[in-house]
């Protein structure tokens, strides 16, 4: 799903060498983060709905709304908790 | 994206066209061919070592250099010869006249591609994708901006190189609908390997109608809006050109369709409001050396309102 | 029977002589010829030494190019991997190609050359063993400078061959580029020497009775490919000087917009570039056929025809280059004719591929570590020479051109034509320079796990190219069959390295050096030459040759070798000295003085690699100096080595008299020049290729030439230094005791010379031509430049003279320096009268 949409193209995301994006903020270490997006609890749910739909939790994010679906976003979610843990 | 532009089986051999299809038998009369000599020599490497001695004494004269080193590769090779001579000028031959007419110019590092008329002027302009229709012919001149790239793309024909200075000509055809990937195969500079683009081959009346559509959307008036205003105010339109606005830039690509392309950034990246986001802000973390600056002082609002505007680009 | 010098042939029956030696003959010989002591080392110019230096240098650069080669395989291991920045990457790749092809395959076989020949031949040592050192030391520094650039990011990154305009200031406005013309340029010189040495040494020091059709095998191969060398070097020479005077001076050579062609370089660079490759196969080709009898037990089959599929090997090639530019958009005729040539070159190919076959068949394999590489070899040469038919077959190569497929094709042919067959040569002729040899138990490991590297590391490349993985790129995007390919790829290359490291285990372990005393032997009981008992003086006495296998023929020869009972089996004169005989024949014909140890080709090459390091790096100042200290040391060099002794004649043996000194034809001098000449006048004819192909290509805004009649004043002056230079020799051969005042008459003819040039030059101005202006004006100005730095050697050749005169060191009736020097000034006059008219002729083209 990641490579799908190409979240590497702003992020740096653990396991995923290529590309190396350096707009929005590493993803490494998520499992690490308080807030997410400096502004919610970290919790998978908060995190999921971020990726889906950026602009909807945080109006005036940069991050767009990406074309998946809640099972996707919670999938990306999970993968960027379980490989920052890595 | 961010696959191959090509997958199993090896595109040539799966040809898509009549400039590549000879290629593919080619392909595989060859290295019959060699898997023949290379059996043949270890044979004789064999029957060397271990053979009776009858044959062994046989294989040690003078004649047998004649006959496995002169006689035997001549014959081969003549016939090789002839075979890829003529086939050389089949496919060599210009399209005929009344073909349908493109440029593409290879530049640092990406595909610029232009639809000519009859007489050769450019009525529209891409990156990146060249839309064609099946079953006829197309004439591709294939140029440079700045050093030598190489114009291939596997499943409809051979390379060819794009030189400054010159033009060269290429005929490809492709006989079913699909995708097919091209890569610059001349080295040419840092970002060499991340140079690509796509061949979409439609159905005729499928390609009149996306034809219709590329000539509407570059006649449609675009409304001004905040993000056609930052686009021109940050310094896009410096180097972009959007038909019909007063972006008119020449170096980079022409972003009128930008939004229906398949790809960005020279074929490597699927083509989605993310990736559109992340290309503008930092593309240099993508793809490291290309033309284009981050854009990374923008603020975020800014941001989004070139992106959303890009994405009316139809 | 005939002869080529007058020589009686029934001399030979005098040997070998049956009269005991005098004692202290040896001893002397081991005086004469002794080893050197600390920094004697950097002295030292016999064979034994510079050889084993020159292998052992070329061998680094094998593995620094390896290791390079090692990380990209990480990079590549899977996709879009950022192990090494692209920057990076493109430097490695740059640097892997060009170090294999320039500074390990090139030199390597020129070593294995300097290193085998002399005892092949038994001569004591090639003809200009001074020159050898200094190839060899501007080699290696200016080698190293050139890899240390990679660890201050200053690399090239053009590729190996380095394509205009990538390659122009426009797009590579660094000085990396400037570092591989200065790389190249070292690689040049000392391959011209080499390649000057080689020829020389094999036309003229083999040993007396070895006619041209008892020469090994070898030295046929080694004499192919230095011809080769002087043929195709001088393109690739006046190629990186055109690109590096468009980078320095922006001259348009290679830039469309202003008359030139990007396609010039591309024709410049491969008309080197493919002999290039037959120039590395071919001394390992020769190296395979005398091991390959050996190995048998049984002479070569088919000699002859080996010998003219080499010989053939090397006209063929160069009518093949194109064939790296069936992509360009050539016209179908050429097309046609490279696709045909390229063919045709596997025929002479497959006939010493047989020939090595039919070896084995006729008399039986003795299994041994060189021996598996070398049938290993034959099967991977095979395999690269098949899929080298199939991009001669021009349809296919417009598929498979610049992709992996050729990757793999030319690895193939490299390992399989060089690398190879080069391991089984370590193998084979280690106990030649070592008093161990190597492991033949390690040696199989060794064996086993390169072919296996080989096979799994390139295979699956030609896959990957059909796949559409094109060559030189950093990285690849995923999909499921490249990333196996390219995993594969990558084993592959470990299980090589892991070979060449278990090789040099093995090499710690069992190699042990010291010339001067003695080595392991005849091991792989080889007929040739090279395995008569030898020190540093190489044999005793200089046998004569009476079959290619004379060991074998002649099973007391290496005894009565080793008594003295055959030629100089003393030093006849108490300096370095060997005998020089007739080119075909093999007639002994007088007895050089050779020149010994000095420090000064050493300085100079030094002095060299500063020169063109501090113009890379745009220090113009330091480069003058270093320029002047480089003459002034090769001078000191040269000052040493023309001198007549008293002893005019000499008893080389059995009673035959022969003299010390030979000037003209049958000097081996006299030979060196004309190779010279050769390689000048193969750079004047790309010059003026240069010059009618832009013609061809950009015929528009062409400037009409000056008037013709400032031509006469040009041609006047050239024909007047030639004049003075005739003048000079005649003079000195009626009048013995001119030497002290001919001096006049060589100095002041490169005046005449440059005179000559300096007016072409201002006729061209006032015709309205300027070097930057255009590629007419480039090609042109280029001309003249080749003419001004004939010039200018010919001026201190006149320096040279004045000195030599001055202390009364010319003498007459015949002295090799004045000749030497006249016919220097002949050569450039004529090369002035052609720059000066092809240019104008072309206008009118």
């Amino acid at each position: 799903m990641i490579e799908r949409v190409q979240c590497g193209s702003c992020h740096v995301i653990p396991g995923v060498d290529w590309p190396k994006g350096r707009l929005g903020p590493s993803l490494d270490g998520m499992d690490q983060q308080g807030l997410v997006a400096g502004t919610f609890p970290n919790t998978p749910q908060n995190l999921a709905a971020f990726i889906r739909n950026a602009p909807a939790v945080k109006p005036g994010t940069v991050m767009p709304a990406m074309p998946i679906d809640d099972r996707e976003a919670r999938d990306v979610a999970q993968y960027l908790i379980e490989e920052s843990k890595r | 994206m961010t696959e191959a532009l090509f997958g199993w089986p090896p595109p040539v051999l799966d040809p898509m066209g009549p400039y590549a299809e000879p290629v593919r038998t080619v392909a595989w009369a060859l290295s019959g061919m060699g898997a023949l000599v290379t059996t043949l020599v270890v044979a004789a490497l064999f029957v060397a070592w271990r053979g009776p001695p009858v044959w062994r004494a046989r294989l040690g004269g003078q004649t047998s250099i004649l006959v496995f080193g002169v006689a035997l590769p001549a014959v081969v090779l003549a016939a090789l010869l002839i075979w890829g001579l003529m086939l050389t000028a089949k496919l060599d031959r210009p399209a005929a006249d009344g073909a349908m007419r493109v440029r593409v110019t290879g530049e640092m590092w990406w595909f610029r591609v232009q639809y000519l008329d009859p007489q050769g002027r450019v009525i529209a302009e891409d990156a990146n994708e060249l839309h064609i229709p099946t079953g006829q012919p197309v004439a591709i001149e294939l140029a440079s901006a700045d050093v030598i790239h190489s114009f291939w793309v596997p499943h409809l024909s051979g390379k060819k190189d794009m030189i400054p200075g010159r033009t060269n000509r290429l005929t490809v055809q492709a006989d079913r609908i699909g995708r097919y990937g091209g890569v610059c195969a001349e080295y040419c500079g840092r970002a060499h390997a991340l140079m690509g683009m796509v061949v979409i081959a439609h159905a005729p009346d499928e390609f009149g109608r996306w034809w219709g559509a590329r000539r509407a959307a570059a006649a449609t008036p675009k409304p001004d809006s905040a993000g056609f205003a930052l686009f021109t105010d940050s310094g896009c339109a410096a180097c972009h050109t959007v038909d019909g606005t007063r972006a008119v830039g020449r170096t980079g690509p022409n972003l009128t369709n930008v939004a229906a392309r398949q790809t960005l950034g020279g074929g490597i990246l699927p083509n989605n409001r993310g990736t559109m986001t992340g290309w503008v802000g930092h593309s240099q973390s993508i793809k490291p050396g290309n033309r284009m600056p981050n854009y990374d002082r923008l603020e975020p609002r800014q941001l989004q309102d070139i992106v959303t505007y890009l994405e009316t680009l139809k | 029977m005939t002869t080529e010098t007058g020589f009686d042939p029934a001399l030979y029956d005098r040997f070998p002589t049956r009269e005991t030696r005098p004692d202290g003959e040896l001893e002397e010989l081991e005086r004469i010829w002794c080893a050197p002591r600390k920094w004697g080392y950097f002295a030292a110019v016999n064979n034994n030494y510079i050889g084993l230096y020159y292998v052992a240098a070329a061998f680094l650069f094998f593995l620094l190019a390896g290791i390079l080669a090692l990380v990209m395989r990480v990079q590549l291991a899977a996709p879009l991997q950022t192990v090494l920045p692209p920057d990076t990457y493109n430097q490695f790749f740059t640097m892997h190609g060009t170090l294999m092809m320039f500074l390990f395959a090139v030199p390597m076989v020129e070593a294995i050359g300097i290193l085998l020949l002399p005892q092949m031949l038994a001569a004591r040592d090639l003809p200009f063993p001074r020159l050898s050192a200094y190839a060899f030391w501007a080699y290696l520094v200016g080698g190293l400078c050139f890899f240390g650039s990679l660890f201050i990011g200053l690399a090239p990154d053009g590729g190996w061959f380095m394509y205009p305009p990538l390659t122009s200031t426009a797009y590579s406005p660094g000085i990396n580029t400037d570092f591989w013309l200065l790389g190249i340029g070292f690689i040049e010189i000392s391959a011209i020497a080499g390649a000057i040495e080689i020829i020389v040494g094999v036309l003229r020091t083999r040993a007396p009775g070895m006619t041209l059709d008892r020469m090994p095998i070898f030295a046929w191969a080694m004499l192919v490919f230095a011809v080769m060398i002087i043929v195709a070097f001088p393109s690739v020479i006046v190629g990186t000087l055109l690109l590096e005077l468009e980078r320095a001076f922006n001259w348009p050579f290679f830039d469309p917009l202003r008359g030139g062609d990007p396609l010039l370089w591309q024709h410049l660079f491969w008309f080197f570039g493919h002999p290039e490759v037959y120039i590395i196969f071919l001394p390992a080709a020769g190296l395979t056929s005398m091991m390959v009898a050996a190995i048998a037990r049984s002479e070569l089959v088919g000699h002859r025809l080996v010998v003219m599929a080499m010989v053939g090997t090397g006209f063929l090639s160069f009518g093949v280059w194109a064939h790296h530019m069936f992509a360009v958009g050539m016209p179908r005729v050429s097309t046609g004719m490279f696709s045909a040539a390229s063919m045709a070159v596997s025929i002479p190919a497959g006939v010493q591929l047989f020939a090595w076959i039919a070896t084995l068949a006729s008399g039986r394999i003795r299994w041994s570590t060189p021996a598996l590489f070398t049938v290993g070899a034959m099967f991977v040469f095979t395999m690269g020479g098949l899929t080298g038919v199939m991009v001669a077959f021009v349809p296919f190569d417009w598929q498979a051109h610049d992709s992996y497929f050729i990757v793999a094709h030319l690895h193939y042919v490299l390992m399989g034509g060089m690398v190879l067959p080069m391991f089984a040569a370590f193998y084979f002729w280690t106990p030649m320079v070592s008093r161990r040899p190597l492991s033949e138990r390690l040696g199989k490991w060794v064996f086993g796990l390169m072919f296996a590297g080989l096979h799994i590391a390139f295979f699956p490349m030609h896959i990957s190219g059909l796949l559409g993985m094109p060559r030189r790129v950093f990285t690849y995007l995923p999909s499921s069959p490249l990333e196996l390919l390219n995993f594969l790829s990558t084993i592959g290359a470990f299980m090589f390295a892991s070979a060449v490291a278990l090789f040099i285990v093995d090499l710690v372990r069992s190699f042990r050096w010291a010339p001067s005393e003695g080595n392991a032997g005849n091991c792989f009981d080889s007929g040739t030459l090279e395995w008569l008992p030898s020190g540093l003086y190489s044999t005793r006495s200089i046998p004569v040759v009476k079959s290619r296998y004379p060991l074998w023929d002649d099973s007391s020869l290496a005894k009565d070798v080793e008594e003295g009972r055959y030629f100089l089996p003393n030093s006849v004169t108490g300096l370095r000295e060997t005998i020089v005989t007739s080119p075909i024949m093999a007639e002994p014909q007088y007895v050089e003085i050779m020149p010994g140890p000095s420090p000064w080709p050493f300085w100079g090459a030094v002095a060299t690699a500063v020169f063109f390091l501090a113009l890379t790096v745009q220090a113009y100042a330091v480069s003058a100096v270093a320029g002047i200290v480089m003459i002034l040391c090769i001078m000191r060099w040269l000052w040493e080595t023309d001198r007549p002794i008293r002893k005019r004649k000499v008893d080389v043996g059995a009673g035959i008299i022969l003299p010390t000194y030979a000037v003209g034809r049958d000097s081996h001098g006299w030979w060196a020049m004309n190779i010279l000449y050769i390689v000048m006048g193969m750079m004047l004819f790309v010059l003026i290729f240069s010059n009618a192909y832009l013609r061809g290509v950009q015929p528009e805004g062409w400037v009409a030439p000056p008037s013709w009649s400032s031509l006469i004043p040009i041609l006047g002056l050239n024909a007047l230094a030639a004049a003075l230079a005739i003048a000079a020799v005649r003079v000195l051969s009626r009048r013995r005791r001119a030497g002290r005042r001919i001096w006049i008459l060589l100095a002041s003819a490169p005046l005449a010379l440059a005179a000559g040039v300096y007016g072409d030059v201002e006729a061209w101005r006032s015709a309205g031509l300027s070097p930057a202006a255009s590629g007419q004006g480039a090609t042109t100005f280029a001309l003249l430049a080749q003419q001004g730095t004939a010039v200018a050697f010919a001026l201190l050749m006149g320096f040279y003279a004045i000195a030599r005169g001055g202390r009364n060191l010319i003498r007459g009736p015949r002295s090799g320096t004045v000749d030497t020097i006249s016919r220097f000034i002949l050569f450039a006059a004529g090369q002035g009268a052609a720059a000066a008219i092809m240019p104008r002729l072309m206008v009118l083209a």
